[in-house]
């Protein structure tokens, strides 16, 4: 949301970590948050994806996420497909169509499940859907800020010297932007001038979505570049590498062999932290305007969508909001519990955080 | 430390025109004109004279008369898209707002995290760390925007709680406060709760302990003050990002502040306007972070802040 | 562990501090108060566009004309009495003696001239309403060259040796003049209050904040005492308005609250007596629940899609658009009752005409395309593109504020479904949109035209071959000289069948495709008097009130 998304965490994370793989499995699978959180965002992955047969473009299905239902816009949600449980007595007409209203699939009267929205289509089918590109978008996005930042975060701790101090003054330079400035004026920069590469690798339509992963990825690198250096800089001090240089050990065989391993544990519980960082990211964006593009859902854009006819206090159509909604907190739930776990998980002086 | 100072005084204003640059090009090169603001069309004549007005030929020109007003009179300009009002106008109606909602919040955020985070960790495992812990995620996990809206419909439009008018009022604080609290805060109850633990598990504590100073003393005297250094250094960017407002609270509550200027100098491509935000925000920023790095040093003396905090 | 508590204490003193700071007093109850969409943009006039700036400038100033608060017919206003010739094309104003400024200066005919000079040299927007004044269009045309012609000869005379003495010529008669300098572009300008010495070359110069208290001054009924920026204008009564007792509230509050659920509560709560332009989601409900204070009328707008008719496309490819059966086949393959019935909901008329029905006494609308899937695909497939086979993926540019992305979203699928003609949605925020909509840069647009004068011309002029609003830069001769050809009729009846004869061209080749005429819409109780609904939603705050009950 801002640059207060991703705090400036004093991790207390492992500066020494070697244990072998297996041990950390069980521990992971000990940690109860990291299981919960873990095998949430499992079930609702298999659940968006395991349906993108039906939820996606080329289906014919009664969920496809952009399929209209005749007149049928704002229907509550219902697992009848029978008309006489529906309130519609204020438009007669409607509901005689609906009760002649057949939907050809053997999926019956799923797509009713969680209503129609504005536009009688699916909140079932776009939430589905949706939740398919929010997800791609925040682990897209957690990716590339990953990237960007153990890269120059590596860089700058192992060479030092100039090197260092330029790359970090070019972090604090951009630390100190406003993050909403930053990502507004990527995404539509990005959208006015696409360069000539991104529109031959990318069809039109999941442009959009590149475009919005790029811009979120590209403005939260920073936190991670900090951290990873701040660990290379206290790694390079430890006696263990210091003895490997004594000995001798190539530049590129300490590196590798001795640094990194060491510094997988906060990339990854950093990583598990952006995740959800992106995905409201991406909702923020969907509330400006300057979100997915349409007609393709996310749970931020349906989330945003929903909020005018669903928090009205003359007639609220409140399933436009909350379905959307509690997917999305459940996963970033999911993600920080996740994140949370991994951190204790990591940290084997911190036993006591363990729960 | 004296040293440390100036060399971080030093930088400051090379930081900040870094900035200034950076965001001025970037203004600059995002498509879009400032001056065409309705359906109707100015002539390309029309344009050109306002353009002018401002400077704003080319970015040679712009470049040259801003920063050269912003070094000399700390004056950013005209609004481009408030024909009447200055830059400066809009930061001396909106700043104050912002600074007094972000400081309530902030001390609500300060408050309720550290006492969250403490709790948590002091009942571990229990109901409460993790009816604690579920408050504070609930603050990041859904978006902003919703939070918000919802604390709107239930309190003021249902319950009529704060009733609504102008503002002005001490009584219109509390519901944005909350509703701009809520992400720090939730931030601050888990670096508490994770230092905290860190640090009951240590010796010095157990001593204590075991001296006979009852569960209350130690936490208080001994364990807070250290647990509440990582919290310190978060302190700095949300201090930054709270008091300059944000633009989901003001919009919901229909609050006069700066925040709602950061999204729309930018949609409405006012460079004047962005620059003026974007150097009052990283201004906030980095004196924030100069000064958390001042009162570690305040509070707990033995660290040296000299050394360059890669991790933080 | 004393010096931890500093920091609270620390920050709860600063919030002291910045309370006294951030606080504007709050105030009395205004004897009116109403919300409109927005904060008022300005209130230069060379730059008043949006309708919350020109309802404040209604209050503010006054013509020569002014408009009568009830049927918002042209009415002698700071002039009287106004003397027009036979042929309707020279306008004598005699300026009332007792016209005043709110500083106590008298109106005179120099104020008239100096504004309207300015209009001209600031090439403002509604300088071409300048245009039906005698040589008004070659200075203009001066102007924009960069030259410095001769203000004299504009049709406008003044007496050296009578101030109060105005009069202008007119290139035709024109029989909407009247409506025409009873508009906010025609108001006179207090020149003396507007001056400054430009501080960076010590030159005069006009004050850009020369609008804000106290620095205004004005004539209209009403005198700014306060605009606090984002938050409110409060007017009070000008002391030396000459016409004092049709001033019926003496403080009028103008309150900015952008947010519509929040504008709603305010209204129910009875902080605000009247609340402009509700947004759909809010007007709908209130409308289903036939709410007795929800006033709905017709508007002087038109929503439609914009076609663009150049050889080529943005891309450089041909464009298929050009051909006037692709745009008819697009045109008459959409269904348009689903989006009034849900998504605008608040009661649009579905519009297959340009101009809005019943805005304009004794004009007939024709018919245009109707929805006819069957008949469309046959145009389409005799253009040469059978089921759609051979057309690119046009991209529909529309902004994703309010209701347009659902509306772009509701013809993808039916172009897709009714024509098999693919289309991809470019939704941006409103600057990039109209960055590609006013520069061409698009192949079908969202777009909308709002009328500004009580002629058929305001919407016709659109799109007239060189209009810098010709959005689908869509040529046709016929059109063009049918148009003209009513700009120098002086019959008013006949004039309305030359503009039929060209809304017909228009709709037929279809550079628009119309989807349904904006809806006005307000908010106000059964005590609340004074508030006239009519097209143009046009008001005149100096009538409104509140009566006690």
């Amino acid at each position: 949301m801002s640059a207060a998304a991703i705090p400036r965490l004093n991790a207390p994370v492992a500066t020494n970590l070697a244990a072998p793989p297996d041990r950390l499995w069980r521990r992971v699978l000990a940690s109860r948050r990291a299981t919960f959180g873990g095998g949430g965002l499992l079930l609702i992955i298999l659940l968006c994806f395991g349906t993108l047969p039906w939820t996606w473009e080329g289906s014919s299905s009664a969920v496809q996420y952009n399929r209209q239902h005749d007149q049928f816009s704002r229907l509550p949600p219902s697992s009848s497909g029978r008309p006489a449980d529906i309130d519609l007595s204020a438009w007669n007409e409607r509901e005689t169509k609906l009760a002649g209203y057949e939907i050809r699939s053997r999926l019956g009267h799923v797509w009713r499940w969680l209503g129609t929205d504005t536009q009688a289509r699916s909140l079932l089918g776009r939430c589905l859907f949706g939740g398919v590109i929010s997800l791609s978008i925040g682990f897209a996005a957690a990716a590339i800020s990953v990237t960007l930042g153990v890269a120059v975060g590596l860089i700058a701790g192992y060479r030092g010297g100039w090197v260092d101090a330029t790359l970090m003054r070019i972090v604090d330079v951009l630390y100190g932007l406003p993050y909403i400035l930053l990502v507004i004026l990527f995404r539509i920069a990005f959208e006015g001038a696409r360069p000539k590469w991104m529109s031959m690798l990318f069809k039109d339509s999941s442009m959009s979505m590149v475009v919005l992963f790029l811009a979120i990825g590209l403005v939260s690198w920073l936190t991670m570049a900090r951290v990873v250096r701040g660990q290379v800089l206290s790694l390079r001090a430890q006696p263990f590498i210091e003895a490997a240089r004594a000995a001798g050990i190539p530049e590129r065989r300490i590196f590798l062999h001795h640094l990194l391993p060491n510094l997988v544990g906060p990339i990854i519980v950093y990583a598990s932290l952006t995740i959800p960082s992106a995905i409201l990211q991406e909702s923020f964006l969907s509330f400006l305007g300057v979100g997915i593009q349409s007609p393709l859902p996310t749970w931020g854009s349906l989330a945003s969508d929903g909020l005018q006819p669903a928090l009205n206090t003359i007639h609220s159509d409140w399933w436009l909001l909350l379905f959307p909604c509690t997917l999305l907190a459940f996963v970033l739930l999911c993600l920080n519990f996740l994140g949370d776990g991994l951190r204790d998980v990591f940290d084997p002086r911190n036993e006591a955080a363990k729960i | 430390m004296i040293r440390f100072l100036i060399s971080r005084l030093v930088q400051f204003p090379l930081i900040l025109a870094a900035i200034y640059l950076v965001t001025f090009f970037m203004a600059w090169v995002v498509p879009g004109d400032p001056f065409q603001k309705t359906d109707k069309n100015l002539s390309p004549q029309a344009l050109m004279q306002r353009r002018r007005e401002f400077h704003a030929e080319n970015w040679r020109t712009f470049l040259v008369y801003y920063s050269g007003r912003v070094v000399r009179h700390a004056d950013f300009g005209q609004s481009m898209q408030y024909d009447e009002w200055s830059v400066n106008d809009i930061l001396k109606s909106a700043l104050p707002v912002s600074i007094t909602l972000g400081l309530f919040a902030l001390i609500v955020a300060l408050l309720g995290g550290v006492g969250l985070g403490t709790v948590a960790a002091v009942r571990r495992d229990g109901l409460l760390d993790w009816l604690s812990l579920s408050i504070a995620l609930i603050g990041v996990s859904l978006p902003g925007f919703v939070a918000a809206a919802m604390l709107f419909i239930f309190f003021t439009a249902k319950l009529h709680w704060p009733p609504i008018g102008e503002w002005g009022h001490l009584r219109d604080l509390v519901l944005p406060g909350v509703a701009l609290a809520l992400l720090p805060m939730a931030y601050i109850a888990r670096l508490t709760r994770v230092s905290m633990l860190d640090i009951l598990g240590n010796d010095y504590v157990r001593t204590a302990r075991a001296k006979g100073l009852s569960r209350g003393v130690v936490i208080w005297k001994h364990a807070l003050r250290n647990a509440l250094l990582p919290v310190l250094s978060y302190l700095g960017p949300a201090a930054a990002y709270t008091l300059t407002g944000s633009f989901v609270v003001e919009k919901v509550f229909n609050i006069p502040g700066l925040g709602q200027h950061f999204v729309n100098s930018i949609l409405n491509r006012d460079r004047t306007m962005i620059l003026g935000t974007v150097i009052v925000y990283s201004f906030f920023l980095l004196t924030f972070n100069l000064l958390v790095d001042v009162s570690y040093a305040f509070v707990d003396p033995r660290i040296d802040v000299t050394s360059d905090r890669g991790d933080a | 562990m004393l010096r931890l508590l500093a920091i609270p204490i620390f920050l709860l003193l600063l919030l002291a501090g910045a309370m006294i700071l951030s606080g504007s007093a709050v105030e009395k109850k205004a004897d009116f108060t109403y919300v409109d969409r927005s904060d008022v943009s300005t209130l230069d006039f060379p730059k008043l566009t949006y309708m919350q700036d020109i309802r404040v400038a209604y209050a503010l100033w006054e013509g020569l004309y002014t408009l009568d608060p009830v049927n918002l017919d042209p009415v002698d206003g700071c002039a009287h009495p106004i003397e027009v010739s036979a042929d309707k094309k020279v306008y004598t104003f005699h300026i009332r003696p007792e016209a005043k400024w709110s500083n106590g200066d008298p109106v005179v005919a120099g104020d008239f001239v100096f504004a309207w000079k300015r209009m001209l040299d600031e090439q403002a927007q509604y300088a071409e309403l300048f245009n039906y004044i005698e040589g008004a269009e070659d200075y203009e045309a001066a102007i924009a060259k960069g030259g410095k012609p001769d203000f004299t000869k504009v049709g406008i005379e003044t007496d050296p040796h009578d101030p109060l003495w105005l009069r202008v010529k007119l290139r035709n008669s024109t029989t909407f003049f009247p409506d025409l300098v009873a508009f906010a572009p025609f108001f006179p300008a207090h020149e003396k209050s507007m001056m400054e010495i430009n501080p960076d070359t010590g030159e005069p110069r006009i004050n850009p904040r020369y609008t804000r208290p106290p620095n205004l001054v004005s004539n209209g009924p009403y005198r700014l005492d306060k605009w606090d920026f984002k938050r409110r204008l409060r007017m009070v009564a000008s002391d030396y308005y000459w016409d004092k007792p049709s001033v019926k509230s003496r403080v009028i509050d103008f309150l900015v609250i952008e947010n519509p659920q929040n504008a709603f509560e305010a209204y129910d709560a009875g902080v605000v007596d009247w609340w402009i332009e509700l947004p759909c989601d809010i007007g709908g409900e209130l409308l289903r629940k036939k709410r007795p204070d929800l006033h709905i009328f017709t508007s002087f707008g038109t929503y439609f899609y914009s076609f663009n008719c150049r050889d080529k496309l943005p891309d450089g490819t041909d464009n298929p658009l050009k051909k006037i059966a692709v745009r008819q086949a697009l045109s008459m393959a959409v269904e348009k009752q689903f989006l009034v019935d849900n998504i605008m909901r608040m009661g649009q008329p579905v519009a297959t005409d340009y101009i809005p029905p019943g805005v304009f006494s004794g004009y007939v609308s024709p018919k245009g395309l109707p929805y006819d899937p069957d008949r469309a695909r046959k145009l389409l497939a005799d253009a040469g593109y059978p089921n759609g086979a051979g057309l690119p993926v046009f991209k529909l540019n529309f902004n994703n504020e309010g209701q347009h992305k659902e509306i772009a979203e509701y013809l993808q699928r039916q172009w897709k479904q009714n024509l098999n003609v693919a289309t991809e949605l470019d939704g941006k925020e409103l600057a990039s949109f109209r960055d590609q909509l006013s520069n061409k840069k698009y192949s079908i647009s969202r777009a909308s035209w709002y009328g500004d004068y009580n002629d058929p011309s305001t919407f016709t002029d659109k799109y007239l071959p060189g209009s810098g609003n010709n959005d689908s830069d869509w040529r046709n001769e016929k059109f063009a000289a049918l148009c003209a050809e009513a700009a120098r009729e002086t019959d008013a009846v006949k004039r309305l069948r030359l503009f039929e004869q060209a809304e017909t061209i228009l709709l037929e080749e279809a550079p628009i495709m119309p989807l349904f005429h904006y809806v006005n819409s307000g908010m106000f109780r059964d005590n609340v008097k004074g508030l006239p609904m009519n097209p143009r939603n046009m008001v005149m705050l100096k009538s409104a009130e509140v009566r006690k009950k």
